[in-house]
């Protein structure tokens, strides 16, 4: 016959409580997610600042004597689909960051306060930004092969 | 092992007997039942990768005999064998989270789930400060840019 008490740790919430431990661990988890967002903003920040500047400076590059420069030439006339790539790119990044971010507030909120909702929505955005993040990954590793199979087959048909 | 700072009422019931603070819903489980699940996929990405890193080491392994210098080839193996480190560190701790929380989800396991979340404590922690490592290198790069552009 099972010990009635078996599971019992006396200094530990009942199974369907938090423990101090835990609150401990969600609380520094949540200021180390917060830093890693507010660093992807950053960056995104940048790239896109960099995206702007990129284009003048291949501008400047062309004028400064790579006019006959194919290379050069190719990337400003494809600025546009350079240009909107790394707008996905960037967009998905902050989209997916923000569900960290917003865990990390909210499990802040939940641990300061005590807020059940709060937690309850935290562990939500935790789940939507590994959900989230995944499919991203899944996406640029589908895309990467797809660019795989153009490329040879770009490459057998040149030497065909 | 209890911690000596934790307050010694901390996980008691109150005087009507009921457990105040937050509690573990069925709703709350489920999202940590998704969340181990997407861990356990970037952990297995994580040990791919690594596998290829060790595939790159013997490739670069076997071909030290060939064109290549001793020193650049010692030098290649040390960078791959940092980054296998680096790689592997946050994949262990992400599987190690991913397991302990299917485990505590599935067995109602307050031990395992504990773990569980020390786990990804630590993997943030990880992270956090190799961020931090790598934005100090960043800094220290630009700095060296500007100087020497002054300097001309």
């Amino acid at each position: 016959m099972e010990s009635l008490d078996h599971n019992f740790s006396a200094h530990s919430a009942d199974r369907s409580g938090t423990t101090w431990q835990m609150r401990q661990d969600w609380h520094v988890t949540a200021r180390w997610a917060r830093f890693m967002a507010i660093v992807a903003f950053v960056t995104a920040g940048i790239s896109l600042i960099g995206m702007i500047g990129m284009s003048s400076a291949l501008e400047q590059m062309m004028l400064l004597g790579g006019m006959d420069n194919p290379v050069l030439g190719a990337m400003l006339s494809q600025k546009a689909l350079f240009a909107g790539i790394i707008l996905v790119v960037v967009g998905v990044q902050v989209a997916v960051n923000l569900f960290q971010f917003r865990f990390a507030n909210r499990m802040k909120e939940a641990l300061q306060f005590t807020d059940q909702t709060a937690l309850e929505d935290a562990w939500l955005q935790f789940s939507n930004f590994f959900k989230w993040t995944g499919i991203m990954i899944i996406g640029f590793i589908a895309l990467y092969f797809v660019l795989l199979i153009f490329l040879f087959a770009s490459l057998a048909t040149m030497g065909g | 092992m209890d911690n000596p700072n934790q307050p010694l009422d901390t996980d008691l019931p109150d005087s009507e007997g009921k457990q105040s603070g937050l509690r573990i819903t069925s709703s709350i489980r489920s999202h940590w039942h998704a969340t181990s699940r997407w861990a356990l996929f970037f952990a297995v990405l994580g040990f791919l990768y690594l596998g290829l890193l060790v595939f790159s080491l013997l490739s670069i392994a076997s071909l030290s005999t060939g064109n290549l210098g001793g020193t650049e080839v010692t030098v290649m193996i040390f960078m791959l064998l940092l980054i296998g480190v680096l790689v592997f560190i946050p994949t262990w701790f992400m599987f190690q989270f991913s397991q302990n929380i299917q485990k505590g989800v599935s067995n109602n396991d307050l031990h395992a789930t504990e773990t569980g979340f020390s786990f990804l404590k630590r993997f943030y922690q990880f992270i956090g400060i190799l961020t931090v490592i790598v934005l100090g290198f960043y800094a220290l790069l630009l700095l060296f840019m500007f100087i020497g552009f002054a300097a001309r």
